[in-house]
């Protein structure tokens, strides 16, 4: 059989020129399945490049939240009148690590997916560390940080610049505020806490665990939700999570008791994101929480609309800890920013300078609240509407402490949350959880 | 005699039934279970926000497609859908010709080597998908082929074409090399032999691996993600990745994600089913030496 086989197997030359000539035709097939034009941008099509010259669009990505918004105020404000360059707004990915896939292969092959990026805190140090992002100091005009209140100028300094170099300028600046249940607390006669032990207190008035309904609800399960509550409440205790102090300690120390002894909070918050933590509220669960601004659209949206009454969701400021009334919250942000591999280098710069322009910048603000922050003629064009109104009141008040910090963001929260869940739900000690993160930490360098 | 002998009969009778009984429990035990994430996939998909977090969960909703609405409006749902639709029907063709004429070449020349070469090809398979994504990138970029749908059919094909080579190896061994002969005693050349002859004795293994390798492309994220930015290529498993809830980041539109995992499941099982004897004989007889 092996003797037939190969007395009568075809010869080579015969094999290949058959092969060559079917992978040439599949490879061939496989290019000519068209490509779906893309649908020309009605933003980009009513721009018009500067006659005679080939003018390449500047690309931005943003979420699709954001998409719309981004364009009505390019095409409002006449960015392409103004520059000559056409623009185009593409959506990235809602997450870290979806983005960090498709940047890196990008940047790393030396091209880019978009020119500017609209992006967020956790990306800010894995980009800005891996040196994706332009610097952006000499686009700043020269009075430029006047219009900035110093708590957004200090997470400036600490967020959004690496090695002495500006890589992003916010647009967005929101904060965990405090929705509580006024209707709930006038009913029961008590007052809105002001400090720690004045929530303690409230275990025994609006707890009712028979019921499901607890005093305070969060959304606090691992993948950085955790460590979300654990920096709030650290920096209220004077401190970061990523320092491992005697503030970190306190606060672990305060939500075990708030979880297990004082009955205030929902134990199950463990196992809880933001999107149940806002249908535990608006299922009449919870007394207060801590969210971020989503939440007051989401209070107020259509699938709500029989719930929702202006009671239900009042904001008030958080109760302080051992750090103080300076130290209630934080603010994260989102910002813009210039990839460094971009071949479209002018009209990057074109499109960054507009976007952070003061005239713009308040144009932003009346065509969508994803542009919200405490830039002062932001703040005041706003005119104290919507969450407007709270964050203006959060900024008077003072109230605002720096986003907690670590050079390796992404891997340090990790380590703070696996060591603190593991001690929030009785597996470890508040020694060894200590412990743990401090050696964790460490190994981080 | 007769009377102790009966409760004996009965026993021996009745251990089969019992037997079998436990099987089907066991077996409809085990299919509710495999069931259950399905069941909430389509639950999730055809409820609105606020019912998908309700406590206690609302097991059976009025249903609504709202979502799939949603979800045309805030991604280009029906350039997605293209794209996955070709770039998987693509991939499947591009990697089984190509993966085909490769092991006809593996089982039946005996080329020095070959035999390391198909060891190294399969060794290919054990590279992770994103260690290469720079160099692909690269490549792609080269060629001008990036945020296309034919850049995605020649890289997906490639990465797929090891594992189809090494399955469709053992299945033309098993063909009789004597069906080969006959053919050409009757005059065939190479091509109306590998056209005529073998590929429908082989049909059950190239239906297989092409199933498993559209499967394999419609789920990809890793390529349509780094590889196209704008609706000219994306896919449907890339818009899980872009849908969003109300006018932030912040929270998770789960009702949505479920409704395009709805959309993208939907296709896969209706194409198992269409084919499910050609797969069950193909993975039988590639099993067998």
């Amino acid at each position: 059989m092996e003797n037939q086989q190969s007395q009568n197997r075809i010869s080579r030359r015969q094999f290949l020129q058959i092969a060559s000539i079917t992978a040439a035709g599949a490879a061939l097939a496989a290019c000519a399945v068209p490509a779906l034009p893309a649908a020309p941008d009605a933003a980009a099509g009513a721009a018009s490049a500067a006659p005679g010259a080939e003018v390449q669009p500047v690309r931005i990505a943003v979420g699709g939240w954001a998409e719309q918004g981004t364009k009505d105020l390019l095409t409002n404000t006449g960015f392409t009148e103004k520059t000559g360059f056409p623009f185009e707004v593409m959506l990235r990915t809602d997450t870290k690590e979806t983005e960090l896939a498709r940047m890196a292969s990008a940047v790393q092959a030396g091209n880019v997916p978009y020119d500017v990026l609209d992006f967020e805190d956790e990306l800010a140090t894995s980009f800005s560390q891996a040196g994706y992002m332009r610097g952006l100091d000499d686009l700043l005009p020269a009075d430029f940080w006047a219009e900035f209140p110093d708590a957004m100028v200090e997470n400036h300094k600490i967020w959004s610049t690496y090695n002495g170099e500006l890589f992003r300028v916010l647009h967005n600046w929101e904060m965990p505020y405090w929705y509580y249940r006024k209707d709930w607390f006038d009913e029961k006669g008590v007052e809105v806490p002001k400090t720690w032990d004045d929530v303690r207190a409230l275990g025994p008035v609006f707890t009712d665990e028979a019921n499901g309904v607890y005093a305070q609800t969060e959304g606090m399960i691992k993948g950085a939700f955790l460590n979300v509550y654990l920096a709030w409440i650290t920096l209220q205790a004077g401190g970061s999570p990523f320092d491992v102090g005697p503030e970190y300690e306190t606060s672990l120390q305060y939500i075990h008791d708030l979880l297990h002894d004082d009955k205030v909070l929902n134990p199950a918050s463990l196992q809880k994101d933001y999107n149940q933590q806002n249908a535990d509220y608006v299922a009449d669960k919870v007394a207060f929480m801590r969210q971020w601004p989503f939440f007051y659209d989401v209070a107020r949206s259509e699938d709500n609309k029989a719930w929702f009454d202006e009671s239900k969701v009042q904001i008030a400021l958080p109760p302080a800890g051992p750090g103080g009334a300076n130290m209630l919250t934080y603010a994260a942000g989102w910002g813009h920013g210039i990839v460094k591999t971009t071949p479209n280098m002018a009209g990057a710069e074109a499109l960054f300078k507009h976007l952070i322009d003061s005239e713009t910048a308040v144009e932003a603000v009346k065509t969508s609240y994803w542009f919200l922050s405490a830039r002062k003629p932001v703040l005041e064009a706003s005119e104290g509407k919507g969450v407007a109104g709270p964050l203006k009141m959060y900024s008077d008040a003072g109230a605002l402490g720096v986003r907690p910090f670590h050079p390796r963001f992404v891997e340090a929260l990790t380590v703070i949350e696996d060591t603190a869940s593991a001690y929030l739900t009785d597996q470890i000690t508040l020694e060894q959880s200590l412990a743990q993160a401090t050696d964790g930490l460490a190994k981080l360098g | 005699m007769s009377t102790m002998n009966t409760p004996v009969r009965q026993t021996r009778s009745l251990r089969p039934r019992l037997g079998a009984l436990w099987t089907y429990l066991l077996a409809i035990s085990y299919s509710l279970l495999i069931l259950v994430p399905v069941y909430w996939l389509v639950r999730s998909a055809f409820s609105t926000a606020s019912q998908l977090n309700k406590v206690p969960p609302i097991w059976l909703p009025a249903p609504t497609l709202q979502n799939f609405t949603t979800l045309i409006t805030q991604v280009p749902f029906f350039a997605y859908l293209s794209n996955s639709f070709w770039f998987s029907v693509g991939t499947t063709l591009a990697s089984l010709a190509v993966s085909f004429l490769a092991a006809y070449a593996f089982a039946r020349l005996e080329i020095p080597g070959s035999a390391v070469l198909l060891w190294v090809l399969t060794l290919s398979m054990a590279l992770p998908d994103v260690g290469t994504i720079v160099p692909l990138y690269r490549i792609l970029a080269g060629l001008h082929l990036l945020d296309t749908i034919a850049g995605l059919i020649l890289v997906l094909s490639s990465t797929l074409a090891p594992f189809t080579v090494w399955v469709l190896v053992s299945f033309i061994k098993q063909v009789p090399y004597e069906i080969e002969e006959a053919a050409r005693i009757d005059g065939a050349s190479l091509a109306q032999i590998m056209w005529r002859v073998l590929l429908p004795v082989s049909m059950p293994g190239l239906v297989t691996m092409g199933l498993i390798n559209f499967i394999n492309a419609w789920n990809n994220l890793l390529y349509p993600l780094s590889f196209s930015t704008s609706k000219a290529a994306k896919t449907l498993s890339v818009s899980i990745t872009e849908v969003f809830a109300g006018y932030s980041p912040w929270g998770k539109p789960w009702e949505l994600i479920m409704a395009v995992g709805v959309v993208m499941v939907a296709p896969v099982v209706v194409l198992v089913l269409l084919s499910q004897r050609s797969i069950v004989s193909g993975l039988t007889r590639g099993a067998i030496k």
